[in-house]
């Protein structure tokens, strides 16, 4: 497990156009074996690939959100942290 | 049946148009809570098989309609296949309740989590709407809108949703509705289509069904009337007559945007934003990463200038690794340009890996910064960025203390940039996150624009091409009178570009001229769009 605090930048907050991305992406990245949660905290993450969980989190612009991926191949890890951020500041 | 001959609300949109009112019949109902007959087992396949129907039914709208309303459709089809929605239907079906119990409980446990909120709010009448489609299949109720098969249309309703508002055919001209603001779905939806809308309009579901009707969005009021006298100006679609009097360029922030950017009309990049890459790290990213992206955006950008944005980032978009500790006001604060005197690493790594990626892509590259407050911070800038060997210096006017010295800027800077967005928040002293004084940035304030009509005298008679990469741009009306004030090139989101050509390569630069005196007349930013309006040739 790989994980790494990025912040929402995203006007509406972790909502709309961001959570339809991350979305999508959990489940691109689920075919491939590797799981993605995010939530405020270690403890209260919740599986990206449900846009209701996410949005029930209410997450507004501004705040951080801690984003773990489950997998140990770094590189990856870095190239999808980018992709996660690209989708949370998403407008 | 009431007296009211007019109605007000909210205006969507531009344009004044005259049809036919047809009221759409009222939504189906949800029965209340039952226990199931069948069995938890015969009420799961009842309920998956209606969300599959509603699923198809959806799919199939938005295969046939426009890119907005398909993405607002393709959100719902999201929240409808979500894995957790059948999970708690399923806690519910297990507990013995039947399908379309089942799927309002569960969909209550999320709207209950999700109200109260401002933005998060308004996701709980599409949600409620989602959970009645399948309930209207599952009790056999018909949810549908057979609309005229001849027009013009005004569709009258308490609320509209996306899906009813992708089946909108040609004949809809206009729409009124009880409920709604000017951020939801039915304003957005009805503005990409220019389709002239009042929202939020009390009394609209007393308006007669088949009676004639004038909607003024510019107003935001209806009125009752038998024929289509005195419209007034209609501003819906322009015909090009010849080249645009402004050229328009593209908004990106990665490289995907550059590459969608391309499929578009836009004439190279009028602003890269390339905090994106910074914003994901815990450490600054390496000279080669940056070389790598901006080659990447170089390659995939379409012809024309490409313009990149050095650093635009402050303790509001924080990067930890700079070193700007907590500050009570970051838009006030050390932000864009200012960064360079923190930390002298991070902008001549951005200019190394600029000019790097000048070489290797082949294409000669622009930059520009932001938050540019001092005469002595723009030469110091451009100073930096010539000695890395990039030819082409601009700066964003965003701060009010650099338009009064943009004279001393000759033979400094090649072009200067407007932020829109951070000039009306500067100038007016309000600010852009608070929705209490949004009207005074609204980009037709007469301040604004006189703001703007001085920036571009001021950099002409200093050599300075003046641009406009804020949201002022993509408003297509705005852009024709930006153009009449002087700006040669506008940046915008790429969906918005083909409609700014539209209307820019609608008119000649003296009938632009014409359009920007006449806003520059107005009072107050209705009346300014008004008589800008009333300005535009037919």
């Amino acid at each position: 497990m790989i994980s790494r605090e990025l912040t929402v930048t995203a006007k509406v907050g972790l909502h709309a156009r961001p959570v339809a991305l991350i979305a999508k992406l959990a489940t691109e990245l689920a075919a491939q074996g590797i799981s993605i949660r995010i939530g405020r905290t270690a403890d209260q993450l919740v599986a990206a690939n449900s846009s209701l969980r996410m949005l029930t989190l209410k997450i507004t612009s501004g705040e951080k959100v801690l984003v773990e991926l489950g997998t140990d191949d770094a590189l990856r890890a870095e190239a999808l942290f980018i992709e996660v951020a690209e989708a949370l500041a998403a407008d | 049946m009431s007296e009211l001959k007019s109605f007000t609300g909210i205006g969507v949109g531009d344009g004044v148009t005259w049809g036919q009112t047809y009221v759409l019949a009222p939504r189906p109902t949800a029965p209340g809570d039952a226990k199931s007959v069948l069995g938890a087992q015969a009420e799961t396949k009842r309920l998956q098989e209606a969300i599959a129907f509603v699923v198809e039914q959806m799919k199939l709208t938005a295969s046939k309609t426009d890119e907005t309303t398909a993405q607002i459709l393709h959100a719902f089809l999201a929240m409808l296949e979500d894995p957790a929605l059948l999970e708690e239907a399923t806690l519910h079906l297990n507990e013995g309740w039947d399908a379309q119990t089942s799927i309002q409980k569960a969909m209550n446990s999320f709207t209950e989590l999700l109200a109260g909120d401002d933005v998060f709010g308004e996701r709980v009448s599409d949600l409620e709407e989602l959970s009645l489609r399948v309930v209207a299949k599952l009790t056999g109720q018909d949810w549908s809108m057979s609309l005229p098969a001849t027009g013009p249309i005004i569709v009258i309703a308490q609320d509209l949703s996306p899906a009813e508002t992708a089946l909108f055919t040609d004949v809809v001209v206009g729409v009124i509705t009880e409920r709604g603001g000017p951020t939801s779905h039915t304003a957005i939806i009805c503005r990409q289509r220019n389709i002239p809308a009042l929202v939020a309009v009390s009394g609209a579901m007393e308006i007669p069904n088949n009676a004639g009707i004038i909607v003024d969005s510019n107003k935001g009021l209806a009125t009752l009337a038998n024929e289509p006298a005195n419209l007034g100006n209609q501003v819906t679609k322009r015909t090009r007559i010849g080249a645009p009097v402004a050229l328009v360029k593209g908004n990106v922030g990665s490289v995907q945007d550059a590459i969608n950017l391309a499929a578009t009309e836009a004439n190279g990049i009028g602003l890269m934003r390339t905090e994106l890459l910074f914003l994901s790290r815990s450490s600054a990213p390496t000279l080669e990463e940056q070389t790598e992206l901006y080659t990447a955006v170089l390659k995939e950008a379409p012809a024309g200038e490409v313009i990149f944005r050095t650093l635009d980032a402050g303790s509001d978009k924080p990067l930890p690794y700079l070193g700007i500790g907590k500050e009570e006001n970051p838009s006030l604060g050390v932000r864009g340009y200012r960064i360079h005197s923190l930390d002298q690493n991070i902008l001549n790594t951005q200019l190394s890996a600029l000019a790097l990626a000048q070489d290797k892509s082949g294409r000669p590259v622009s930059v520009m910064a932001p938050m540019i407050a001092t005469v002595e911070e723009a030469v110091a800038f451009a100073t930096l960025v010539r000695s890395h060997g990039i030819k082409t210096v601009g700066v964003m006017v965003e701060t009010p203390s650099i338009c009064v010295v943009l004279d001393q800027l000759k033979g400094i800077v090649d072009f200067v940039s407007i932020g829109t967005n951070d000039l009306s928040q500067y100038l007016f002293a309000a600010d852009r996150q608070n929705s209490g004084v949004a009207a005074l940035l609204n980009p037709w304030q007469p301040a604004l624009i006189k703001t703007i009509a001085r920036i571009c005298e001021d950099a002409r008679a200093a050599n300075i091409k003046v641009g406009v990469c804020g949201e002022a741009a993509a408003d297509p009306l705005l852009a024709i009178v930006l153009a009449g004030l002087g700006v040669e090139s506008l940046s915008m989101a790429g969906p918005a570009v083909s409609k700014a050509l539209d209307y820019l390569a609608s008119v000649t630069l003296d009938q632009a001229k014409a359009v920007a005196q006449a806003a520059l007349s107005g009072k107050n930013p209705a009346e300014a769009k008004e008589l800008a309006l009333a300005a535009l040739p037919n």
